[in-house]
């Protein structure tokens, strides 16, 4: 049975984009876990992760998500695990039931050291399941240099089987390998692959928005695939609006407004719109709904107020969702031309 | 007579009135208000100031206001000087122990001069004086014959009172009520109201003999308490049309930047107005009609009214009229049948509307109305009268002069409509002169006589004991007391539990717990199944943040919903300090709703209540008095919200406890009202149990006021 450990340094490295391209280069039934969750999911008194969902219906996994992971918060998993029976979660976890494909892939916590008091950090996931462990880092240069030599003067790799690190998100690849090849491999760590920064993955949809922020999708469902590159707050009059340089010039963009301010409303329909989020809980007139739905363009409502809902945006993370079919193939093929597979061992 | 009304007297009634800035120019402001003054017939001392002097129409001009000799005071001071001159002309008045200044000068808060208003103000208040306006256009009254406005000339005196908050609104109303022939007892405008506002005005007009009915027009409301309080008392002397600007959203935002003050919610201002018989007119055209109805006419009896027409499709639309208004048709055929039977032409109809047929003439209308005056089961008859040929122009003013002489004189109310041409145009102008109230249109005839009754079952239901909980606001006060000092302006679970225990209101058992264990410990003490929500000082919204979980089942669920609640609240309020969660017990049983008591910032105290559970934030059902109320206010209250009917027990359902909600919505009441520190205490939702079993607030957000 092949494991795969996938874990970063820092936040937002890249892991789950990097487990579905993976993933789909495998084109074999595979099992996900992501024992110590982090973007928490709880409906229903159900409780998942993101990411565990996310991958589970791209792949149309067999297991449940709220199945992948243990806790998501240090009281719960310590009120109910020691590292020995913690231990042995795992192992039960990553046991494949009767007619499962062998490959696992281990998705660890958000940080390296994220998890370690509830005994469910990155290396220790690496430790109980024996996987192949792979980092991934990303960012600028000075970023992934600093972590790729915090690494290797910092971290044991005992009893680990590293497998070395990809790099992501790079500018410019070429440019990257030619400045800092030599001076890896004096290094001693394996670069696995250097994958680089493609424009489309990183800009948020409207379907993250929605899965994150469960608004109502009031007109324009068919625009929920849409692109977000610019974001704009109305709390000008529409005519105001058309004054202003980030509105006019702001392509596919995210309006923030409330749905009394139906002229900023159809000043944002009119012009290069990919969707419309309307807050504090205020219908917009049902001409303005029309409308929308006939240029297919997302209105969302949500109770919270525009600084709040201006918050959780400026947090969130251009998270893959199902019907991103563009992004993931584009992920299939970026690792297919960039990485490494032998290292991997994944038995592509 | 305590010193308020007495200044109010001398406002409405001066013995002396003092003109700064009087002119000889016939153009001017200042020429206009004495001139009004001499043409209005006033009696009293007039002392014109200008420093030029010289005489201005027959008055000798003081050169300085310290110049006027009047050992008993000057009574009202009407000023027009440029607003640069007017802190000096108030200054000036109040070493004449002027009682009110009357400002008509513009230029001070309209167009951002706060501070020389408000410093106008304080010297007033410093001094005992009373300020009308800013930006006013004056002031009549019928009591003393005065007329200083910048208005027509002649007003008819009358018995209609109109305060209004705009003077360019105003003087068109004073226009539109000369041409309607109208009469006035008092009209004056707000202005600014630096000082005076409508409270002030309204506790002299509801003592006021002439004053039958008063209508004011509102844009926004300074003390709403106060404003509520006195327009309650006025409302139960006298009718009171109300039209406020800013019904909607953006005639709100009009009003702000046209007053400077916001101009309050719209739907808690309809229910208060509702609450005490208040008639809220939707325009001038609206209000003015009521006005003229309800002064002419004798009040309302009973409810019993008729239709008598001349035109059957003209009865059928009064049917509609009088659905829309709430006039109830009187619709006993046998007494009916007695009393029409005689009057009615072949072909005609006895019953409601009584159909006279088209060829009905003068004696026809006569012999229905007068059989209608004699009948001691009807109160009241709106008359119709469609143009035919039956009738000349005369006999149809002496029909219709006629029949309101005699309804008059019996104390019945008659409204009579005219629909025709030309010749019913002249015939209404005709009886318009001589105060008869007369329609133009079907709508309109039935319209006030709704208004009226409106306001005549406010008087006779009225209840007279206002409803206040019996608490001790003592230990409520020493409750929050320590919270106030750690300057928090809202009560964690516990806190605000104890208030509620205090108040005798029940809330579900619960713990509090530091940790998961203690949590899984306490939801066992309390049996399952719990109830889970955040307890940290800094999240007042419990469910924004993320911090409630309902309906745990089992310790696997509250170690679930704990995590939950935990990882959220750390993410949504990443500052907040959080001691723990409380655990309580879950109650399902009963109908949910929501139940407010607040210090509103344009009304004062009120009371709220609304539909509870999923669709209360969408459907927006929400009811509201102001506070103190009676226990008939709450229930009407409640009466006006959609699970009204459900709670009285649907398909087999239980009846619930009504009383003791309403209750509880009083004790809230009473505990925002008495308890000055406290601003808000919301619940929701509360669980209205089977008679008997009173009811559940599962959960409560106590709010203090920031001083």
């Amino acid at each position: 049975m092949h494991k795969t450990v996938v874990a970063s340094i820092r936040k937002n490295a890249g892991k789950t984009s990097l487990i579905v391209g993976l993933a789909k280069c495998l084109e074999k039934e595979f099992l996900y876990l992501k024992p110590y969750g982090d973007k928490l999911y709880y409906r229903k008194k159900l409780l998942w992760d993101y990411d565990a969902a996310l991958i589970t219906s791209i792949f149309d996994l067999s297991r449940n998500p709220e199945n992948m992971s243990i806790g998501f918060d240090h009281s719960k998993v310590r009120y109910k695990y020691d590292e020995k029976t913690i231990t042995k979660k795992i192992s039960e976890m990553t046991a494949p039931e009767e007619g499962e494909e062998t490959h696992v892939f281990i998705e660890a916590a958000e940080t390296l050291s994220y998890g370690a008091f509830a005994y469910l950090d990155a290396l220790s996931l690496a430790r109980y399941t024996g996987g192949k462990f792979i980092i991934v880092t990303g960012g600028d240069d000075e970023t992934i240099m600093d972590d790729i030599y915090f690494l290797k003067k910092y971290i044991t790799m005992e009893h680990i089987d590293f497998g070395g690190v990809i790099i992501n998100k790079v500018p410019n690849p070429e440019e990257f390998k030619s400045k800092y090849s030599e001076i890896l491999k004096d290094a001693g760590i394996h670069i696995i692959g250097i994958l680089p920064y493609v424009d489309e993955l990183m800009h948020l949809t409207v379907n993250n928005l929605v899965d994150r922020l469960f608004p109502r999708i009031i007109a324009g469902s068919s625009g929920l695939a849409n692109s977000i590159k610019n974001i704009f707050i109305g709390t000008m009059s529409g005519k105001a609006a058309l004054q202003n340089l980030h509105f006019v010039h702001g392509v596919e963009k995210l309006v923030i407004t409330t749905g009394d301010r139906s002229d900023m409303i159809i000043s944002a329909l009119e012009s290069d719109t990919s969707c419309i989020l309307l807050t504090n809980d205020i219908m917009p007139d049902s001409n303005i709904i029309s409308k929308a739905s006939e240029l297919g363009i997302p209105l969302l409502l949500v109770i919270e107020d525009t600084y709040r809902i201006a918050q959780l945006i400026e947090k969130m993370e251009a998270l893959l969702t199902r019907g991103d079919t563009g992004k993931i193939n584009a992920l299939k093929k970026i690792v297919i031309e960039n990485v490494d597979m032998e290292t991997l061992d994944m038995g592509v | 007579m305590d010193r308020q009304h007495q200044m109010m007297k001398r406002l409405f009634e001066p013995r002396s009135v003092l003109v700064a800035g009087a002119s000889r120019e016939e153009t001017n402001s200042g020429y206009k208000i004495i001139s009004n003054m001499v043409n209005g017939g006033y009696k009293g001392a007039v002392y014109p100031v200008n420093p030029k002097g010289g005489r201005i129409l027959g008055f000798p001009v003081y050169k300085r206001i310290e110049d006027i000799d009047d050992e008993k005071g000057i009574d009202l001071g009407i000023i027009l000087v440029p607003a640069r001159f007017v802190f000096d002309a108030i200054k000036s008045s109040a070493g004449k122990n002027i009682a009110c200044n009357l400002i008509i000068s513009s230029g001070f808060s309209e167009i951002g001069n706060i501070q020389e208003e408000a410093r106008i103000a304080r010297f007033a208040r410093d001094t005992g004086m009373r300020i009308v306006g800013p930006n006013t256009f004056g002031i009549y009254s019928r009591n003393v014959s005065i007329n200083c406005t910048l208005g027509p000339g002649e007003i008819k005196p009358g018995e209609v009172a109109i305060i209004t908050q705009s003077s360019a609104i105003g003087l068109s109303i004073m226009g539109w009520t000369a041409a309607e022939n109208i009469g006035l007892s008092a009209i004056t405008a707000l202005g600014n109201k630096s000082d005076v506002d409508e409270a002030d005005l309204l506790q002299y007009l509801m003592r006021d003999a002439h004053t039958r009915v008063i209508f004011m027009y509102i844009e926004s409301i300074g003390d709403g308490e106060r404003f509520v309080r006195t327009l309650e008392r006025t409302s139960r002397a006298k009718p009171v049309i109300v039209l406020k600007a800013g019904r909607s959203q953006r005639g709100a935002m009009t009003v702000a930047s046209h007053t400077g003050v916001p101009a309050g919610e719209d739907s808690i201002f309809g229910d208060i107005m509702r609450q005490f018989g208040i008639l809220r007119a939707e325009s001038i055209s609206e209000a003015l009609l009521w006005c003229k109805f309800i002064a002419c006419s004798p009040p309302p009896k009973g409810e019993n009214s008729v239709i008598v027409t001349n035109s059957g499709g003209a009865g059928v639309l009064c049917t509609d009229a009088c659905d829309e208004y709430n006039v109830p048709l009187f619709d006993n055929a046998e007494t009916l049948r007695k009393v029409f039977t005689t009057v009615t032409p072949e072909h005609g109809s006895v019953k409601n509307p009584i159909d006279l047929t088209g060829k009905a003439a003068p004696d026809t209308y006569n012999e229905a109305l007068d059989a209608a005056v004699k009948c001691d089961d009807i109160d009241t008859v709106i008359a119709l009268y469609c143009e035919r040929e039956v009738f000349s122009e005369e006999e149809l003013c002496r029909m219709v002069q006629r029949n309101y002489d005699t309804f008059r004189k019996t104390k019945k109310v008659l409204s009579f409509s005219l629909i025709g041409g030309n010749a019913i145009v002249r015939c209404r102008g005709e009886l318009e002169k001589r105060k008869i109230p007369i329609h133009k249109d079907i709508y309109e005839a039935v319209s006030p006589v709704g208004a009226f009754y409106f306001y005549n079952r406010y008087r006779k239901n009225r209840g007279r004991i206002e409803a206040n909980a019996d608490l001790d606001y003592d230990a409520i006060a020493r409750t929050i007391y320590d919270i106030k000092k750690e300057k928090r302006f809202f009560l964690i679970a516990d806190e605000a539990r104890k208030i509620m225990n205090i108040a005798g209101i029940r809330v579900p058992r619960s713990l509090k717990a530091a940790s998961l264990e203690h949590a899984v410990r306490s939801a066992e003490k309390i049996g399952y199944p719990v109830v889970m929500k955040i307890v940290s000082k800094n999240i007042i919204c419990k469910s924004t943040a993320g911090g409630v979980a309902l309906d745990l089942v089992n310790e696997h669920e509250v170690a679930d919903a704990y995590e939950v609640i935990m990882k959220k609240c750390r993410t949504n309020s990443s500052h907040a300090v959080i001691e723990g969660v409380e655990i309580a017990e879950m109650v399902q049983e009963g109908i949910e709703c929501t139940v407010t008591a607040k210090k509103d910032r344009s009304f004062g105290p009120v009371i709220m209540t609304g539909s509870g559970g999923i669709y209360a934030e969408v459907m927006k059902d929400v009811a509201c008095r102001a506070f103190p109320v009676k226990r008939r206010d709450v229930l009407s209250m409640m009466s006006q919200i959609g699970l009204y009917p459900l709670l009285f027990g649907i398909k087999g359902e239980e009846r619930k406890d009504i009383d003791a909600l309403i209750t509880m919505i009083i004790k809230l009441g009473s505990i925002v009202h008495t308890i000055r520190d406290i601003s808000e205490i919301a619940t929701e939702p509360v669980l209205v149990c089977d008679e008997g079993d009173g009811i559940n607030v599962l959960d409560v957000k106590i709010l203090l006021a920031r001083d």
